[in-house]
Parts: structure tokens; sequence; C-alpha cells
């Protein structure tokens, strides 16, 4: 464990992460060693070794040696902390602290989301820009998520490759936009995000906090065809505008304490509000829930039905009372549970009675 | 005059904002008028029933009309009585359909007092002994006998400032759009209405991103705005090099919309309202007479009733009382009985409260604020039109301001309606002197909170911006 110098190591349970100096000497930069602790995930990680090599082989011919920081450059494998498993060696900006990816910390510290808008302005400028560098090489990356990213407290860098795929004509480009800006509303929000689409007082919400983050995920999140690509997400994302400072002069001090009269006003206004809203309820009702499926006596066509004496020694006296109903044409009563369960406890009642008298 | 068939933009019949009787579109002509001066300049019934509105010169279209008169008229108020050829029984603004002898279609009279004639003013009484002849030309020269003067043409009879002008005039536009939120302003004269709508219309141009944020596209409806702006004191209003103030609403001007926009709301699905703004003068309010003229406040869908802040009498930290009525329970009487009259001849219970939303704005706030009132310089100073969420708190701040300072006239609608929102606002920010206002301290003070509230109160917006649920037509519990 020694030889990783910086900071505690970081796990998810198949993987665990270290961060160390960069071997090379460059002070700007740090090497992360993801470790695999089981034979299975050492195979995983020595296919995604060799899929992190390709990306940057094929990103440093294409600027011609220059790698982004938001990408995370492959440096090697080599043997792990306890000589027998493989470890992949990625090399990232050092930021300013301990860097850490993020799954690992939301599992440790819920409390860490949301971020700050600042933050998550320079995570998505980060994400779209590693994305764009990466579609432009003719690759996917194929999992842009919080397992994926690591915050080096200055930049997000994309630093997983194990779903990385070819895509040299560009169409699975869209996945990875969409994928980031679930990843974007997960930090800004701070839960993921349910559903494909991004409802819109959810939109509201975001770009009341960032100014046009909402708009920026509901286009990453439209339908494909009319999907933003990750340039354009880049672009746009390096426009958002943190509106802290407005929402702060929009929000009124802290009330003093009422006078007995104004406290009694109050509470006359409150109670008028909630009786209103009562009426409210009763004239304009929500709609419905939709009606959970209850439970049936099984009538099944293809299978051969079951003997009675089967059913109760298979399922119990509950199913075999259900069962009975059935039979006897009551569906109806059969589907409650009350009346079947009151059907079984009779049943049960009689046995005892056969029996105790067979015994006497 | 026979039409072949109604135009084909429109539905066979479409509901009058002004007088709430449906128009028979077959038989309504289609009129282009100078919104300037109110005329009449040409009637294009004949293009329109050929191309719908297409058939009108594409400069004219914003300033087509449709023409509501008797003759039009199918039904009663929005179709909710059915005595043909009685006189109704019930209320006192409603239209009833009447077949006059030898006419085949029906007529619409009011009752109300509007159709029964004034005794005083009896023509079979004959004339008064003390008038002078009509035609005072007994030698037939052209010159009057009595002044020698030459007679002047006849001129059209003044209008009646108590009755709604007949016919009246509704936006061809108007009638296309399927969903409307009529909105009235109610309160006294110089309680700042018009100020309000302006400094309200002003801020919704300005607005138009943030507006969208919200999930509302907004568009001034037809050219109104233009017309709006050009109006010689809202220019002087709107000018930062002038800030003049608004001539008062005479009680003469035409009970029309004074504005009106088309709103696309991405929260309803994409819908097009005709949002639309009535803006009266305020004695209209307290005037018994007035009742023809204020008959379109039965249709309203939303009400912004408007506190004057300058009514408020008293010192020493504490207010003592209102200088002059309000005329919101006028109103809000006038809206109970509708409701109940209403209810009871379809054989149905009474609303109680008032199906519908409203927002009670205490504006001119800002000489509230300089009297250094704790309440309003809790919110007056702040800048958040656009933050809904503390909608009810401040509604619950501005309601023991008024319960605790001698305003409780202005609560009424607190109690009579279903769904109310309480505001501080000021159009100017400052006082006016001799007709200006300070062009230094001139700011619009959140006038477009009240407005924002009401949107979702209806459902225009999601209601949960302001945390509120069950809302008309918004099906989905908070």
């Amino acid at each position: 464990m020694t030889e990783y110098a910086t900071g505690t190591p970081q796990g998810d349970g198949r993987y665990r992460y270290f961060f160390r100096d960069d071997s090379s000497g460059d002070t700007q930069r740090v090497e992360v060693l993801i470790e695999a602790v089981d034979p299975q995930t050492a195979e995983q990680l020595a296919a995604e070794a060799a899929l992190a090599e390709q990306a940057t082989e094929a990103v440093m011919n294409e600027t011609g040696g220059r790698f982004p920081h938001s990408l995370a450059e492959y440096v090697g494998t080599r043997t792990g902390t306890n000589g027998a498993q493989s470890t992949l060696v990625l090399r990232m900006p050092k930021g300013r602290g301990q860097p850490f990816f993020l799954e690992p910390k939301i599992q440790q510290t819920p409390g860490i989301l949301p971020v700050s808008p600042k933050v998550v302005r320079k995570i998505a400028i980060d994400i779209y820009e590693a994305l764009t560098v990466l579609h432009s090489v003719g690759y996917v990356h194929g999992a842009v998520n919080t397992e994926s990213l690591v915050w080096n407290r200055r930049e997000a860098v994309l630093a997983r490759y194990r779903r990385m795929a070819s895509d040299p004509d560009g169409r699975q480009g869209a996945i990875d936009v969409a994928d980031a800006a679930r990843l974007l509303y997960h930090v800004a929000i701070g839960r993921p995000l349910n559903g494909d689409t991004l409802p819109p007082g959810d939109q509201r919400e975001l770009n009341s906090r960032l100014f046009g983050l909402g708009d920026l995920i509901a286009a990453a999140l439209d339908q494909q065809e009319r999907r933003i690509s990750a340039s354009e997400a880049w672009a746009r994302a390096s426009r958002l505008v943190p509106v802290e400072n407005s929402t702060a002069a929009a929000t009124p001090a802290e009330r003093r304490e009422d006078s007995p009269e104004e406290a009694e006003a109050r509470h006359r206004f409150r109670a008028i509000r909630t009786r209103h809203e009562d009426i409210r309820r009763r004239r304009y009702p929500p709609a419905p829930p939709s009606a959970e499926p209850r439970w049936t006596p099984p009538v099944s066509e293809e299978l051969p039905s079951r003997s009675l004496g089967r059913v109760l020694l298979d399922e119990g006296i509950g199913a075999f009372a259900r069962r009975l109903l059935g039979r006897i044409g009551k569906p109806a009563a059969a589907a409650s549970r009350l009346v079947s369960g009151k059907a079984a406890v009779l049943l049960l009642v009689i046995v005892l009675v056969v029996l105790l008298g067979r015994i006497l | 005059m026979s039409y072949p068939s109604r135009p084909a933009d429109l539905p066979p019949t479409v509901n009058c904002p002004y007088c709430l009787s449906h128009i028979d579109t077959s038989r309504a002509r289609s009129v282009i008028r100078n919104i300037a001066t109110q005329e009449v300049v040409d009637d294009v019934t004949d293009a329109v029933r050929r191309r719908g509105l297409l058939g009108v010169a594409s400069y004219d279209r914003g300033n087509t009309y449709l023409e509501c008169r008797r003759e039009v008229r199918l039904d009663l108020v929005q179709g909710e009585y059915d005595y043909p050829g009685t006189a109704d029984p019930l209320d006192d603004m409603t239209t009833v359909v009447m077949n006059r002898p030898g006419e085949d279609s029906p007529t619409a009279a009011f009752t109300d007092g509007i159709g029964f004639d004034d005794p005083e003013e009896d023509e079979s009484a004959g004339p008064s002994p003390f008038s002078l002849a009509d035609d005072a030309d007994e030698d037939g020269d052209g010159w009057e006998s009595t002044t020698g003067a030459q007679p002047s043409p006849p001129l059209p009879p003044p209008a009646d400032e108590n009755e709604l002008p007949e016919p009246h005039y509704i936006p061809y536009e108007y009638c296309q759009v399927r969903r409307t939120l009529n909105i009235g302003l109610i309160g006294t004269s110089s309680s700042g209405k018009s100020h309000l709508l302006a400094a309200m219309l002003y801020r919704m141009q300005e607005e138009e991103e943030r507006l969208a944020e919200l999930g509302l596209k907004v568009e001034p409806f037809a050219e109104m705005w233009e017309y709006y702006v050009q109006r010689e004191d809202i220019a002087g209003f709107f000018a930062p090099d002038r800030r003049t103030v608004l001539r008062r609403t005479s009680r003469n001007d035409p009970v029309e919309f004074r504005m009106a926009y088309t709103v696309t709301s991405t929260w309803t699905g994409e819908e097009t309202y005709v949002v639309s703004f009535f803006d009266v003068a305020g004695e209209l309010f307290l005037d018994s007479k007035a009742r023809s003229r204020l008959q379109f406040i039965y249709g309203l869908d939303a009400y912004i009733f408007v506190a004057d802040g300058q009514a408020l009498y008293g010192w020493g930290g504490k207010r003592r009382g209102l200088r002059h009525p309000s005329g919101f329970s006028n109103v809000i009487n006038k809206l109970r009985q509708n409701e109940r009259l209403v209810a009871r001849a379809k054989g149905k219970t009474p609303q109680n409260p008032l199906p519908q939303p409203a927002v009670v704005v205490l504006a001119k706030a800002d000489l509230l604020l300089a009297q250094k009132e704790y309440w309003v310089s809790r919110w007056l100073e702040l800048d958040d039109d656009f933050v809904l969420k503390t909608v009810d708190e401040e509604s619950e701040d501005v309601y023991v301001y008024c319960a605790t300072n001698g305003a409780r006239e202005w609560l009424y609608p607190v109690n009579a309606f279903e769904d109310v929102t309480l505001h501080f606002a000021s159009a100017t920010g400052c006082e006016e002197q001799d007709g200006h206002y300070n062009k230094r301290k001139f700011r619009h003070m959140r006038v477009l909170r009240p407005l924002l509230s009401l949107f979702a109160m209806t459902g225009l917006i999601d209601p949960k911006t302001i945390n509120h649920a069950y809302v008309k037509g918004v099906r989905e519990p908070l």
C-alpha cells in the first residue's frame, strides 16, 4: 500500500482506487490506479485497459500529442498491491486537493450532493469537452455516470473506459450526451433522474440555480433525432451562468415575531386557506390512482388444473380455500382475502374437529 | 343581408366577453376598425366568409372585429337560462331571447331596466311643454326660425355612460382561439388600476425570456400593443425622459379589453390562450346604474382586486382605516348574487366560495414604504417577481397587515374566492407631482408577481410554483 503516496484509497466493492504523484515527474499531473479486487473484475479491467490504450492513442494522433484535461490518459497496467491482480494506471490533472471518484464518495457521504452551481457548471463543461474529443476520434464512452467521474477539486475528469466502443459514423454519441445530462441532473439536484425526459418543474428549478442548465439538460434528453451533439452541449455548458446572487436578493428578511393581534390574523388566514383548499379538493379532485390488479384465482388454460388436495399440500390451507371458493362459483369471494381467509379458518376448524372426533 | 355561410375559420358560435351572449357567426358582420378612433372603416364580411381572415389584407387582419349586435345573438347568458318569450325572472344582468313580431331571427333584449322604459322619458306622454320643437324651421328655408342658424347635420345620439355600447366589437382573433382567460381589474377611481396594468404589461414585454422559463410564450394580441403604447399618456408613462401620469379612465371609455395577449403554455401542453385584461373606470363599481356596462364581470375567469395604498389613514405606527370604500364588496356581492341565481335556475347548489381565483394587490405600496411600515418593507424592495415559492408567505403578511391596520375591507376577496393570493406592489415606485413621476425614483416594483400568481392559480403555469394544489383543470395533486 505504501506504493500509493496520496490520500485514502477509495473502493466500490469491485475496484479500489488510489492516487499518487505522476511517475514521469510531471508536477501538474497525478496518476490514478484502478485495482481489481477479484479475478473476474481483473479480466474486465484488462479489457478496459486495452480500450483506454486505444482511446489515448486515437486522441494523441488526432490532437498531435496534447491530451485534454477532462479525459484520463492511459499510462499502462501493472501488478496490483496483492501481487496477483492487475491494475490499470491512468494519468489526470492534479487539481487542488485529494481527487476522488464520485460514486464511492456519494456512497460514503450522501450529503455531498447537490453540489454548488459553479461546480455543476465546471462538471458540465469538462464532461462535454471529454465527450466531444472522444466522439471526434470515433469513439463513444458508453458509461458516463458517477462511477466514471473523478473530481480533483478543480476539474472533472472522465476516468473510466470500460464500455467504450468504436463509433465511426457517430450514431451512438447521442447516448453519451443523454447520460451526461442525467449525471448533471444528479449532481445538481442531488438525486438521480427518474424517467427519460426532464419534467418542466425540474427544468425551471435547474434554470433558477444555474441559468441555462435546465434547458441544456432538456435539450440533451430530447428525442434522439433532435438531441444536441456533444460539441453543442459543450458550447452551451460554457454559457451557463450561476444565479446565486439574484436568489439572495429575492428572499425576504427573517420575519419578526408577531404581536398577539397579528398572530391571530395570521392564524385566521391560514384557517381560511386550509378550508378553501379542502373545498378545491372536493371541486377538482385529483385523478384517481390507477387501480392495482387484484388477486384472482388462477384459471390456467394451458396447464391441467391441479386437484384441491395437491393445492392443499403445495400451497396450504389459504390457497386451498381460495381455489375451493373459485370452484363453487364464487370468484368474487375468492378474490377477497378476507373472505378466503375466513373460509380457510373454517376449514381448519372442521379438519381439527374431525381429527379430534376420531381421536376421542 | 344574407351570406352563404359562416367564416370557415370560426366556430358556429362564439361567446361575447362583453355582454356574455352567444353570437351566431353565420350572421355576424366582420368589420375593420380604426382602434384609435373606435370607428368602423370597412365591412369585410363577404371576404371573411369566403376565405376567413386570409380574405383580409394582411395589414388589416389585426384590426378585424366581429360585430356583436342584438340580431346576431343566439341565446341567454352563457346558455344558462332558457325562458324563451319571457322576461328573465331571475337576474338583472341576463339577456333573454325574444322573437319580435314579424322577425324570424331571435333577438336579445336586456332586462335590468334597460328593456323597461323610464316612465319619465315615456314618449307617449308627448313632448314637454317647456321643450323646443324638434324642427324650428317653420318656413322650410333651411334656416331655423327661432335662432336664425343653419341646422347642423343630425349627430348620433350620445352613448349612455351606463349602458354597454350597442353594437360592440370583438377582435376576430379572439373568436378563433377556443381557450380564453379574461382578467378584470377591480378597484375604485384612482386606486391605481390603469397604472398597475400598464406596468404589468410593460414588464411582460420586457421579461419574455424569464416567462419562457416558466413555460410561457407571450405575444401581444393582434396589434393591440402597438396601439396601446401609441396612446399619448401611455407613451409618456413608459418614456424614461417623461414619466407622465396616465389619464384617468373615463366611465365613457368603451368596455373592451385594454390589452390582450396570446399565451402559449408548455405546462398545458402547448395550448394557446388569449389572456385579456379589462380595465374600466373605478366609479362604475360603486354606481348601481352602471350595471349594464359592468356585465363583463360575470364572465371573467380571474380577478385582480386593486387596493389603493394611499387610502389608508392614521399615523404613529398604526393605521386607523380607509379614507374611501374600495368597491370590492359591491363587486363580490354582485358575483355572489349571480352565482346564487344561476345555481337556483339550474337546480344546483351555489358555489361558495366563488369558483374563480383572485389576487389582491396593495398598490402604491411605495407610499407605505416611505412610512417605514414593517410588513411592506419586508417585501416591496425585493426583486422577486419570478420567485414564486414565497407567494403564500407574502399573502400571509399582506393579510396580517390589512387586518391589523383598519383595512379589513380589502380582505373580502380572501373569503369570497376559492383561491386568493395577496401582494404588495407599486407601479411607479414614487409619488406623482404635477402630473409627473420622479424619473430617478421611477420603477415598477413587483407588478408581475400578482399576474404570475394568477396564472398559477388558473393552471396556465404549474400551480406547484406557488405551492398550490387542486386547481381547476389541473388534475394532479400536490
